[in-house]
């Protein structure tokens, strides 16, 4: 969820920028967008809905996983051209690398768990941290820790959550490309558009 | 389910072709990193 606030954080920059500059909010077109939802769909129900998380066999996740990521980046190499996109790609690649070296999940170590305050007991050393995309590994047994879940938020924020150089560089390609403005302008008429 | 349908089809006549756009990009990228990112929500807002 923390990096849907990277979409929030790019948008109000990239509409502050535009304001700023006088000029209109126009987002250079990303095609095949289908693809994202194609990609998206099965991760949603193996990740986020509890009614369908709950009966999706933890074999299957790392199917699922690397499959959705892949289309993913056949979105990103299609929408290659686009400023920003080449590291959004990055990003995922670097996520995909260290997922598929893992046997299809990613890695967070106890350590990480325990100093980030998760309840003892709920987890256990590998295997799947609750309904989410992580195994929990122990250092040594991670491949390419450092692309491993491991960075944190500074503690003044009051939100506990654990990432990945990946999602880093995703985080900072999407504000990259909310913020990069395509905009004319600004006559009277013209607002923002997602063109 | 008609009323919800006829809803978003009066707001999506009143609203321009670009900001539909802009909120079809919008809602692409968030499933994009939704997806393509795997950080662990450890313990939610105010634990530690």
């Amino acid at each position: 969820m923390i990096l849907v606030f990277a979409v929030a954080i790019g948008l109000v920059a990239g509409l502050l920028n535009a304001k700023l500059r006088g000029k209109s909010y126009q987002l250079k077109e990303l095609k095949h967008l289908w693809l994202v939802l194609v990609a998206t769909l099965p991760q949603i129900l193996a990740f986020f809905l509890p009614a369908t998380r709950e009966r999706i066999p933890d074999q299957w996740i790392p199917f699922i996983l690397i499959s959705s990521q892949f289309i993913l980046l056949v979105f990103v190499w299609l929408n290659r051209k686009v400023s920003s996109i080449w590291l959004l790609g990055i990003g995922l690649l670097l996520n995909i690398t260290v997922i598929i070296l893992n046997n299809g999940w990613m890695p967070i170590t106890p350590e990480v768990l325990e100093a980030q305050g998760a309840p003892a007991g709920s987890w256990q050393i590998g295997s799947r941290h609750g309904y989410s995309k992580d195994i929990v590994l122990s250092k040594e047994s991670t491949v390419l820790w450092i692309l491993s879940d491991i960075l944190t938020l500074p503690n003044w924020i009051p939100y506990r959550v654990v990432f990945s150089i990946g999602d880093a560089i995703l985080a900072l390609g999407v504000i990259g490309y909310l913020l990069h403005n395509n905009g004319s302008k600004q006559d009277n008429k013209s607002k923002f558009t997602g063109e | 389910m008609k009323k919800l349908s006829s809803k978003i089809k009066f707001f999506l006549s009143r609203a321009d072709n670009h900001t539909v756009r802009l909120i079809v990009t919008l809602a692409s990228l968030a499933l994009f990193v939704l997806a393509a990112g795997a950080p662990d929500s450890v313990g939610g807002i105010g634990m530690n």
